[in-house]
């Protein structure tokens, strides 16, 4: 057979069926030819005489000296029909089909396109549903031991469809199932049988249940499909796989060329045409693959399939029967054999445990007499060094309770120092660690103590006491020298009693270098971190013995010491954080004048610029006549230039945050410094400054800086408090005045005052009447004036506004020392 | 000696003295004052030729100090100087209508280009307004029926109609023509014309 395309198929099929025409157009009407079409008729004949007369009709009309009939066939009667030669086309469904095409050689030429409600599908399923309402069955494997009902088991889309499916699970319908019932057709009585509980589940062609809920039989949500698939090419619900719709086939006895005929005017029958409206199709297209229903059969092992399945069981007792019972004799005697056997052994066995245990009953015993012998011999000499012992505890035990009693007394003698010692409130802190470590020294009879900080990988002598001069203070040692070193901030404390009997601390820094021969150490722990080591030692060696020494005495001063530098560490923290707020607050209010001090700085510069160049012209113009007014100019200038340094200086003071000494300064001549440095605010403001000051007023030591903040302070309050003051109003004095004691500034301001309840409080940190201020200003102020043993005080004017006044004594240097 | 003022408003000493020094040595005549107020005081428009103000000042400051003259219709230059210019300030200045804004620390140069060019337009203006008054005085100087007249005549009305016009005889038209020809210091008709379009009178 040529192979040919499908497109020149169909061409060479058009071609031929228009040659057909055209030759036997005369000979048409008298010498029709019969033509039967054995139509599968599963709803019976009437229906199918009706589904299907009018394609015959068409393909009468279409195909000239033919006469098509249908011969409505069950699918019993279909195989005959075949069988026999009777029909020369069938139309049925793709199973019977496919049965028909491996028996008898039927040739598929058209798949039909059947309507499926409103689409018309060339490949059909079956779905398998049940109640809405069974929430027990969810998916094919909870089908097992429930009852099911199908229309027909020789049915392709009514039952083996989904006989393959549930195979694919395991499940064989005829033995898995509660019940399998066959309701015939229509398929309808499935869909009532499952919608009223008659059984569990069922399975129907697809197209079935949407057609039903159409027509209004039944809602389509009353039901589950179990297995759904979707597919994009197929929309209605479906449980199984797809499969070709029906063919038309003819059978292997009819002509190729009617069969080619018969195929064209298959396939040009149009949609809209009433035989294909009738046979509920869309027309017919090209024949499709059925390979799929094959495998599908081939699994079910029915249709042309069904020998596979049953060959094998008799076939293999017919053929190796005999064989069979000679190997069931054998098996038979060596059984026999082996039970013979075991018996014996079993036997054996028994005899071989009674000795045994004869044997090891008799060694029991035995061993059990050594024993007892041995015991006795070990309790007598037990006893007698239990004896020994306790005569020596006793000795040891008066010894030890004689020199507790001596160490209880120096105990507490100790204690009663120590305790002085740290409660003292006159002592600086160096003096109290001394006076500790010298406390140690005498309770531990060691010729000096140290203390040690450690600081990375070196050691530093902080605190040194001692009859034997080994440091210097504040020396600096590698700390891996010392034999401390070991120490952690858990660590015990080591002790040394005598460098000869310990190797190792023979060896370290402190015997090889020092010849220290007796040795305690422990670690100092500061918060919880250790801070460095504590160290008592003597060139001697000790010769009370170790349980002398009072360990927890040494542990008590490491922790006192401890105690005594975290209370100094506090303290240095605040004052340093004090420093740091001062500076921060200096720093802030040199922010606020940033832009004041740019313009001060302008103008010198500007002037500068100005008597230059306007002397450079006159030079450059030969045109001097008046040397002396250039010499003036370049002096202006000159002047400006200071000025300009001066500010920058003035600056560069306000910033640095260095402690300054302090030195005899002229307070009027701080308050004009200040006036200048606040002069931009002042200006900006329109703020008159009107100065009180009494000339030939004694010079005072203050750390000139620090005065003059708490100047700038005061003056920037008081032109913040007259924001609100009418400009005319807006005036601020400064006075100053002394008497044999001190002298007072008082800064006078005409703005909002200070309510009653408020005057403390403007001295608290962080207390501000100001949106952008810190609340630092006042509080640290306060604290300046009183390191220079001064006062400030803040009162209401009566008038309207507020003094704040500040003291500082008269006196020399001397009797005023920096706290 | 050029008869040019400038007046330098500084509350700063140096400053203002320095600027004296520095206008006063390209020949122009400088007179400075400590504050807005006593400028305000000592005020005379025809005296000044340039007004170098400082933004920052006590009391009234180079901006308020420019915006009171502009009230005051003082057409003199206004030059700002700043210690710290910013742009809204400079807006500000520059829509009152200050001739320039500079920022200290200036080039000299470049201050006194700025103070030439503010006096060359001050007396550009000067002289415009010395023309225009003296025309003004002369229009003054004519009778109502002579400017009357000369409204006709300079809007090209011949003898005849002017005539007709007022209802008078040509030989009236005659005279009042020649009279206010004298009058306004015209030699012909288009110079009078030219006389008439510059006192911006019509």
């Amino acid at each position: 057979m040529i192979r040919l395309s499908l497109k020149s198929y169909i061409l060479y099929c058009l071609l031929l069926f228009a040659l057909t025409a055209l030759f036997s157009q005369k000979l048409a009407a008298s010498t029709d030819k019969l033509v039967k079409i054995a139509v599968l008729a599963h709803r019976g004949d009437d229906e199918a005489l009706k589904r299907w007369a009018l394609t015959a009709d068409y393909l009468s009309d279409a195909i000239q000296g033919y006469d098509f009939i249908i011969k409505p066939k069950s699918l019993k009667s279909m195989k005959q029909a075949v069988e026999n030669n009777l029909v020369e086309f069938i139309l049925t469904n793709p199973g019977n089909y496919v049965d028909i095409e491996a028996n008898y050689g039927a040739t598929r030429i058209a798949t039909i396109k059947a309507k499926q409600r409103d689409r018309a599908l060339t490949s059909f399923s079956a779905v398998i549903f049940t109640r809405y309402d069974k929430h027990d069955i969810n998916n094919l494997e909870d089908l097992r031991d429930k009852s099911f009902m199908a229309v027909n088991p020789k049915a392709f889309g009514g039952f083996q469809m989904a006989w393959l499916e549930l195979q694919q699970v395991n499940i064989n319908p005829f033995e898995d199932l509660s019940s399998l019932q066959f309701s015939g057709f229509p398929q309808d009585n499935i869909v009532y049988a499952v919608e009223s509980g008659k059984v569990d589940a069922g399975t129907v062609r697809s197209d079935t249940l949407e057609r039903m809920d159409h027509e209004g039989a039944i809602s389509i949500k009353d039901f589950k499909i179990l297995n759904r698939q979707h597919n994009d090419r197929f929309p209605l619900l479906h449980s199984t796989r797809l499969y070709p719709e029906w063919p038309f086939a003819k059978l292997k006895q009819t002509s190729d060329q009617l069969a080619q005929k018969v195929a064209v005017a298959l396939l040009t029958m149009q949609a809209d045409s009433q035989a294909a409206i009738i046979s509920r199709s869309e027309g017919w297209t090209i024949p499709l693959d059925y390979t799929p229903v094959h495998e599908a059969f081939k699994k079910l092992k029915i249709g042309p399939y069904t020998q596979i399945n049953k060959v094998t069981f008799e076939k293999v007792i017919e053929q190796y029967g005999h064989y069979i019972l000679l190997v069931l004799f054998t098996l038979i005697g060596l059984g026999l054999v082996i039970v013979y056997i075991g018996r014996t052994n079993h036997n054996l066995n028994l005899t071989q445990t009674s000795l045994r245990k004869e044997i090891d009953s008799r060694r029991k015993a035995q061993a059990e007499l050594a024993k007892h012998r041995d015991t006795l011999e070990q309790n007598v000499i037990k006893r007698t060094r239990e004896l020994a012992e306790l005569n020596e505890e006793l000795q040891e035990d008066i010894v030890a309770r004689k020199t507790a009693e001596a160490s209880l007394k120096k105990s507490s003698h100790t204690l009663q120092t120590m305790h002085e010692i740290t409660s003292s409130g006159s002592m600086s802190f160096e003096a109290k660690v001394d006076a500790l470590l010298r406390t140690g020294c005498h309770c531990f009879e060691t010729g000096y103590g140290a203390l040690y900080q450690i600081k990375n990988s070196k050691a530093l002598v902080l605190r040194f006491v001692g009859t034997e001069q080994i440091f210097k203070r504040t020396q600096w040692i590698d700390k891996n020298k010392l034999f401390a070193s070991k120490l952690n901030k858990n660590s015990d404390a080591l002790v040394i009693l005598n460098a000869h009997n310990d190797e190792d601390y023979k060896s370290c820094f402190q015997h090889q270098t020092l010849n220290i021969n007796s040795y305690l150490g422990i670690p100092v722990v500061v918060a919880g971190s250790l801070f460095g080591y504590l160290e008592y030692g003597s060139i001697k060696s000790m010769n009370s013995p170790r349980s002398l020494i009072d360990i927890d005495m040494l542990q008590l001063i490491s922790q006192w010491i401890g105690g005594e530098i975290q209370r100094q560490q506090a303290q240095d923290n605040a004052q340093k954080h004090q420093a740091d707020l001062a500076h921060v607050a200096r720093l802030g209010t040199m922010g606020e004048m940033a832009s004041g001090l740019a313009h001060e700085l302008n103008q010198p510069l500007t002037a500068i610029v100005n008597y230059t160049r306007g002397c450079v012209r006159r030079l450059s113009a030969k045109t001097v006549n008046d040397l002396p007014a250039i010499v003036e100019a370049m002096e202006h200038s000159c002047s400006e230039a200071e000025r300009a340094a001066e500010i920058i200086r003035r600056m560069r003071e306000l910033v640095n945050k260095e402690v300054h000494r302090r030195e005899a300064n002229d307070i009027n001549n701080i308050i004009e410094v200040v006036i200048k440095l606040v002069q931009p605010k002042i200006k900006q403001n329109h703020v008159n400054i009107k100065r009180e000051l009494i000339k030939k007023i004694p010079p005072v030591y203050v750390d000139r800086i620090q005065i003059e903040q708490v100047l700038i302070n005061l003056l920037n309050n008081a032109i913040d408090a007259m924001k609100n003051t009418p400009l005319l109003k807006r005036e601020i004095v400064i006075q100053s005045r002394y008497d044999k004691h001190s002298i007072e500034i008082k800064v006078f301001d005409r703005g909002s005052g200070l309510p009653n309840n408020m005057r403390s409080d403007v001295f608290e940190p962080f207390f501000s009447t100001k949106n952008e201020g810190m609340g630092m200003g006042l509080s640290i102020s306060r604290s300046i004036i009183e390191a220079h043993k001064g006062s400030l005080n803040a009162e209401q004017r009566e008038l309207g506004g507020s003094v704040f006044s500040f003291t500082l004594p008269l006196g020399s240097e001397d009797n005023n020392e920096y706290p | 000696m050029s008869t040019h003022n400038v007046y330098v408003v500084d509350d700063d000493q140096a400053v203002r003295d320095s600027l004296r020094w520095l206008i006063e040595s390209v020949g122009l005549k400088v007179k400075t004052f400590s504050n807005g107020q006593e400028l305000l005081e000592n005020f005379n428009e025809s005296e000044i030729s340039c007004l170098v103000l400082d933004v920052r000042m006590p009391g009234i400051s180079g901006l308020d100090l420019q915006q009171r003259l502009k009230k005051q219709n003082s057409k003199v230059p206004v030059i700002i100087v700043t210690g710290h210019a910013d742009v809204p300030m400079a807006i500000q200045a520059m829509k009152v209508g200050a001739f320039d804004f500079i920022e200290k620390p200036y080039s000299d140069q470049l201050l006194l280009e700025r103070i030439q060019c503010a006096i060359e337009q001050d007396d550009c203006f000067k002289k415009q307004k010395n023309i225009s008054d003296e025309i003004n005085q002369r229009i003054d100087s004519l009778t109502p029926r002579e400017k009357e007249v000369m409204a006709l005549v300079v809007g090209g009305h011949s003898n005849k109609s002017i005539a007709k016009e007022l209802g008078v005889s040509i030989k009236t038209v005659e005279v009042h023509r020649g009279n206010l020809m004298s009058k306004m210091k015209a030699k012909s008709l288009s110079e009078l014309v030219r006389i008439v379009m510059t006192s911006n009178r019509t």
